[in-house]
């Protein structure tokens, strides 16, 4: 049995380049299995957490032996501070974007999903940079803990990394300037009286989960607000709090006191959040986030207490009512000896030894090393992942400071074990054993900063050997990656995308001729179009992109070999579960399908996505070839391996069902009319330089695109037959013909193969491959010929009408063909016209050797029988004459037809 | 036709039938191999003639009558295969015993022949699940007024595939075990409103004190030892009592006593399995736990994975990282060894096996089933919702086995008294494998 899904914070869903979270206790399991689904474009991922609670939770075996991607996918950060790290905040940022969340929930499913908690959200955007203080404190938040080195080094370089990512982010903080406070320096009780500014307190609502053993915070806090009232709101069996003591401080309170019971609508939600409201006449004062009222939370700094981090926020009396509507509060006022309260714990008074910590503890293969927090002079016994490890090469540095630091070079199978993300801890001769840690996987972590773990799916384009759930992100790289259409210029630039309203041609025109070319020139997503084949160990994003075009057709053509990065063991979320669920929810048949069911939608879903943003990808291209402005501007630096790339994105689209053929049919029948050129203009390809197209050849020798081409062509008209889609088959039929006639088309025997492995499903050889572009060459549409006889008769082509008759072919006997009968013809068919008709179908179609024409309204017949070779022309029983044969002409694609066929036929008679 | 994806495909898959779809390798959707041509030609055979092949089967939009329904499904019903002319079955058996992975076709074809020879040793008596359960972990089942119980013993020629099959059922009777135990706690915190008022795991964990097993065993009619036996027992007490009252050798291919004073089955029986129940009693722990504690004595010699090697996979199953038999036998004899009681392994498994395993199940399918959370530790308390809990024993693979020989006309109905097998049964049962129709070029098993 199963309820609707938890909501996990939609917050997640849009795609950020980092996540920073801070918690008191840090559920990684759920983080892995939950959110790291949803952060899964996220490069830099950092949870700072305190380094107690890690502890607590990491000695569980049991919680360890579940993880797969702590400090190798994300940074976990125990924070080693004298109290507890209790601060609660998730950081979105991306290069041009932020939102922030900081409340009262910690890192878990009910932190992040319960009715019980809260968090107050800001945004930062460059249409609205209001909020920028409240971003600024979180960041001098974070600083201020890597300052205060109560991390490891590692985290700050990783954590600064970061702060470069998200470039809008800087300047000072101050406190005036921000909602977002924290008490590293100030207390939280402080602040929250000094925004109060003396004035009187008709009311001050209180709610936090645990109170201090002694109510010590809340006596202070009465004392120094002496509100006119004191509403409590304890949950029954839950609020930990010393109900004595707590009816002492009520007791001294100078106010009335009201006690509710409150419980969330949802019966049974711990009411984990915390806030403080102070009314008084005209403002109210709210202190909402991580802190609960004890002494260590509200009324000491980090020197000596907690670390805290809360929204000081300032508004109308009833501007935080929603935090009570939520509750389902008594109606009436509760003895609180009745709730059944006491004192319990959350661990904010966690005693828990930090153990003997290793500092720093950084994996680079086959090294590890790190800085025991004691001296250390003999080497102790390694344990990766339980097991105790003697291929072991140690290299103690003496001692310093009370401190050692220490390398260990490991052995092959240790190393591999590492490598998947594995606990490791020290057993020293003294007895003891380090607390279970998890290296930080230097290398792995950098490479994901610094995006070279994102490219790595396009290196994986050629194939796009990809999983449904990357195929967005692809998306995302390349669009990130290329330079497609102005807007990608306006992105690049950082300028606000226009809108094109009324006359588009001229305010794009007005536009693009604003914009400093030569500074866009310089720009490095530009600058990559005119060096991605200088060899380099960095190569540039399209540098990734065409090699791994290149190389789909150098290893064979064979699929899903190229560009996949080794096995990975550790991969995100592809362990099953054979597990107590399974067992335990027995699966019947329909729930099982309902599963299946659900599993198969959500697939479904994602691909109908990707599809529908491929799609709209396409578009931009197809946008950007169009616009002339563009493609003079960007020059064939960026137009000629975009071509190269568009021809290879839209064949593989198709060829992997991600977009509807014929809708991507028309986009590459675009592109192949604007780079080879149609009847009404010649191509791009055309109007470059001499140099320029030699150049141009070479990017489109070695990136295969006449294989690409030709395989495409096949596909193309493939899909527009099934479908029956005569216009676009015409269409095709039309841009294969113009491209067979191009001067600069020479598809070499090699091209063919490449473009014959990949369809060979369908075709066995070259001479086969021609063959059935030849079919496409020579194709009629059903309403070609009428419509060509139409033209020359000067009628519609409804006016054309296909009978089949029976006609006497003098020798050849009596037979079945067709007749085009011309209907209400107003002016006579002529013996010039007939003649004229005879050619041009015999051009459109030179299979055809019997072409009968009646021009039913005047009682007109002529006939061209090409076997026999009569030709006649007749109007009514009088007038009967032969016709001069008609002129017929081979068309002028045949020739270059004839040659790649007959270079089929050589090569495959060679092989 | 839902039943395709989620049952068929995957075995039709591994047979060699179909191919299933990927489109990387230019495959949209799932397509026929040779082999699955050869098998749908020889059914195609059986309903060419029927009214609903040759003029119905296109007409997606139109309601086919009755006769022709009827008639179709006459013709097509698997319940035909047994016939003797039915054109498709000599295939489908060939594909059965020799398509696909070679050591999986050998493996179904011993357990193809070991069903055949209990076929035969029961042949007078009904065989249903819980019965093949006890036939192939005890060697014997239970009698009534009519009818004697019969006993199943294993020829020389199946006996490493009875082990087999020994040790997987044992894993069930584990998994029972644990289930029980979530099953309870479920119910016990809800029967202490802890959905609304969520208990502290402290008290959760305290309850275990009151683990009753002089309820349990009186209630199932078996003494404890004279020491008695409650939460602070020590384990091997425990362990001890159980290998006496269910007279467990420790071997793994020895006739287990289906009539010693206590076993797995009766447990089982005892606990309703199969059956919806809230009862959270503490008897029911103590039966949970008894029940884990035979499965541990069964196997709790470490050596039996080493001389059984080959045979030890249904114990290995789930690794260390799950829940299999291994990592809980590997797990518990150091605990035991350690001077555990009763209380600490029953704390041990449920932190580990119940809670944090059900947590992290739980969690895992959030994304795809939704919320399955039946409770949840929320600080320092566990948090029950109230979604009910109901478990049953494993499916044995009994149904689908008998359904299998029954259907290529092997044996009669192992549900029924009379299942004789047929010619055909009774030489897959002597020779362990039929000879191959040729049709697939598959090798003939005199080469193997």
């Amino acid at each position: 049995m199963t309820t609707p899904r938890i909501l996990i914070p939609r917050l997640f869903d849009e795609a950020w380049d980092s996540v920073i979270i801070a918690t008191y206790g840090a559920d990684l399991e759920f983080f892995e299995r939950v959110l790291l689904r949803q952060l899964s474009a996220t490069r830099n991922r950092v949870v700072f957490s305190d380094g107690r609670q890690v502890t607590r939770w990491l000695v569980e075996s049991d919680s360890r032996s579940q993880l797969r991607h702590v400090n190798r996918t994300y940074v976990l950060a125990p924070i080693r501070a004298s109290g507890a790290a209790h601060a609660k905040m998730i950081m979105l940022l991306s290069q041009d974007r932020g939102l922030l969340a900081v409340g009262s929930g910690n890192l878990s499913m009910s932190g992040y999903a319960s009715q019980g908690e809260c968090f107050s959200r800001y945004s930062w955007s460059e249409d609205d940079r209001s909020q920028i203080g409240e971003f600024l404190a979180a960041r001098s938040f974070i600083d201020r803990m890597c300052e205060q080195k109560l991390v490891d080094p590692f985290v700050t370089d990783f954590v600064s990394q970061v702060w470069q990512n998200a470039p809008w982010l800087y300047g000072r903080a101050r406190d005036g300037d921000s909602r977002v406070r924290h008490n590293l320096e100030r207390t939280l009780l402080d602040q929250f009286v000094d925004a109060i500014r003396g004035r009187t307190v008709n009311e001050l609502v209180v709610h936090a989960p645990f109170y201090d053993h002694r109510c010590r915070a809340l006596a202070e806090l009465v004392r120094r607000i002496s509100p006119r009232a004191l509403k409590l709101l304890l949950q029954e069996r839950r609020t930990s709090v010393d109900p004595e003591r707590l009816a002492v401080v009520m007791a001294d309170s100078p106010g009335r006191v009201d006690v509710r019971s409150a419980e969330a609508e949802d019966a049974g939600t711990f009411l984990h959040a915390k806030f403080l409201i102070a009314r008084c006449d005209d403002v109210a004062i709210c202190l909402e986030g991580s802190p609960n009222i004890s002494s260590s939370a509200l009324m000491r700094t980090q020197a000596d207490g907690n670390i805290e981090l809360a929204n000081l926020l300032v508004g109308d009396p009833s501007d935080f009512d929603h935090l009570t509507a939520g509750l389902v509060v008594s109606p009436v006022p509760v003895n609180v000896a009745q709730l059944g309260l006491s004192i319990s714990s959350d661990g904010d008074d966690d005693e828990t030894r930090l153990g003997l910590a290793v500092v720093g503890l950084t994996w680079v293969a086959p090294t590890l090393s790190g800085l025991f927090d004691r001296e250390v002079r003999v080497a102790p016994q390694l344990i990766i992942a339980g097991e105790p490890v003697a291929e072991v090469e140690w290299d103690l540095d003496e001692p310093s400071d009370g401190k050692t630091r220490f390398v260990v070079t490991l052995g092959e199978q240790p190393a591999g074990t590492l490598n998947r993300v594995a606990a490791v801890c020290f057993t020293f001769n003294t007895g003891e054993e380090s607390t279970p840690t998890y290296p930080y996987h230097r290398n792995m972590l950098m490479a994901l900063t610094s995006g070279q773990e994102r490219t790595n799916l396009l290196r994986r384009t050629g194939d796009f050997d990809l999983d449904d759930e990357e195929l967005q992100e692809l998306l995302a790289q390349l669009e990130q990656a290329l330079v497609v259409d102005g807007r990608s210029i306006w992105r690049m630039i950082k300028r606000k995308v226009p809108e094109l309203s009324d006359d588009e041609g001229t305010a794009a025109s007005m536009i693009y001729d604003d914009l400093d070319w030569d500074a866009i020139q310089s720009h490095p997503k530009l600058a990559q179009y005119r060096n991605w084949d200088q060899p380099s160990s960095d190569p540039t994003p399209l540098g990734m992109l065409l090699t791994s075009i290149a190389q789909r057709f150098e290893a064979g053509g064979e699929p899903g070999r190229i560009g996949r990065s080794e096995p990975d063991s550790s991969a995100p979320f592809a362990d099953t579960l054979d597990d107590l669920a399974k067992m335990i929810d027995a699966e019947d048949e329909e729930a099982a399908e309902e599963e299946e069911s659900e599993r198969s939608r959500r697939r479904a879903t994602a691909r109908s996505r990707a599809k529908r943003q491929f799609h709209t990808f396409v578009q931009w291209f197809v946008n950007g070839l169009t616009d002339e402005n563009f493609v003079r501007n960007v020059g064939p630096s960026v137009i000629v391996p975009s071509y190269v790339i568009f021809n290879h994105l839209c064949w593989k689209l198709i060829q992997i069902e991600l977009a509807d053929p014929l809708r991507l049919t028309q986009a590459q029948t675009t592109l192949w009319r604007f780079f080879w050129g149609d009847k009404e203009q010649s191509g791009y390809f055309s109007t470059l330089s001499t140099g320029e197209q030699e150049a141009a050849l070479d990017i489109l020798d070695r990136h295969h695109s006449e294989a690409v081409l030709l395989s495409s062509i096949f596909q193309a008209f493939k899909h527009a037959h099934n479908q029956d889609d005569e216009r676009t088959m015409i269409e095709v039929r039309d841009t294969w013909r113009m491209i067979l006639l191009h001067p600069l088309f020479q598809p070499s025997p090699h091209a063919v193969d490449q473009a014959v492995t990949q369809v060979r499903h369908e075709c066995e050889s070259g001479p086969h491959l021609v063959t059935k572009l030849e079919r496409l060459a020579v194709l009629v549409g059903k309403t070609e010929r009428r419509s060509t006889i139409a033209r020359i008769l000067g009628c519609r082509t409804e006016q054309v009408v296909v009978r089949r008759g029976r006609v006497n072919r003098g020798s050849l006997g009596e037979q079945d063909v067709d007749i085009f009968v011309i209907e209400r013809l107003c002016r006579s068919m002529t013996p010039a016209s007939a003649s004229d008709s005879f050619s041009a179908l015999t051009a459109l179609d030179p299979g055809l050797d019997y072409i009968r024409l009646k021009d039913q309204s005047h009682n007109v017949i002529a006939f061209a029988d090409y076997r026999l070779d009569v030709f006649l022309y007749a109007r009514g029983a009088n007038y009967v004459r032969d016709l001069d044969p008609p002129a017929t002409m081979s068309p002028p694609w045949r020739a270059p037809l004839e040659a790649l066929h007959e270079m089929a036929r050589a090569k495959s008679a060679t092989a | 036709m839902g039943g395709y994806g989620l049952y068929y495909a995957s075995v039709m898959q591994s047979l060699g039938l179909i191919a299933l779809a990927d489109r990387r390798l230019g495959l949209p959707v799932d397509a026929v191999t040779p082999a699955g041509r050869v098998v749908a030609d020889a059914f195609r055979s059986v309903v060419a003639n029927t009214e609903y092949y040759q003029h119905w089967i296109d007409r997606h939009d139109e309601m086919v009558p009755r006769d022709v329904a009827v008639e179709y499904g006459q013709r097509a019903c698997f319940c035909r295969l047994r016939e003797p002319d039915a054109l498709d079955r000599p295939l489908l058996v060939d594909a059965f015993l020799h398509l696909g992975n070679p050591n999986e076709a050998a493996a179904r074809r011993r357990t193809l022949r070991l069903m055949c020879e209990l076929s035969a040793q029961t042949v007078g008596v009904p065989v249903d699940e819980s019965s093949f359960r006890r036939l192939v972990y005890f060697g014997a089942d239970h009698g009534n007024d009519a009818l004697a119980g019969s006993t199943f013993a294993p020829t020389e020629a199946t006996l490493r595939t009875a082990r087999r099959w020994r040790l997987y059922q044992a894993r069930e009777y584990f998994n029972a075990g644990v289930n029980e135990m979530w099953r309870r706690l479920v119910w016990w915190g809800l029967q202490r409103e802890g959905d609304r008022f969520p208990v502290p795991l402290d008290a959760v964990l305290a309850s275990l004190d009151n683990i009753d097993f002089a309820s349990f065993g009186s209630s199932i009619g078996v003494g404890l030892p004279d020491s008695g036996l409650w939460a602070g027992s020590s384990f091997v007490e425990m362990l001890d009592w159980v290998m006496n009252v269910g007279a467990v050798s420790g071997e793994l291919d020895d006739r287990w006593d289906l009539g010693a004073a206590l076993t797995e089955d009766a447990i089982v029986e005892w606990l309703g399995h199969g059956r919806s129940s809230k009862r959270a009693g503490p008897d029911r722990l103590a039966a949970a736990l008894t029940l884990l504690t035979f499965v541990a004595a069964r196997l709790w010699r470490a050596e039996l994975a080493l001389t059984a090697a080959a045979d030890w996979f249904p114990v290995r199953a789930g690794g260390h990282q799950r829940l299999g038999m291994q990592r809980f036998l590997s797990q518990l004899r150091p605990i035991v060894n350690r001077g555990a009681t009763v209380r600490d392994v029953a704390e041990w498994l449920t932190l580990e096996y119940v809670i944090s395993q059900h947590e992290r199940v739980a969690t895992a399918k959030l994304s795809t089933t939704g919320d399955t959370f039946r409770f949840r530790r929320e600080a320092g308390r566990l948090r029950f919702f109230s979604k009910g809990a109901q478990v049953g024993m494993n499916d044995s693979r009994f149904n689908a086995l008998a359904t299998f020989l029954f259907e290529l006309g092997w044996s009669g109905y192992l549900y029924e008294k009379e299942h004789q097998l047929s010619e055909e049964g009774e030489r897959m049962r002597l020779a362990g494998d039929l000879r191959p129709t040729g049709a697939f070029n598959s090798s003939n098993p005199e080469d193997e």
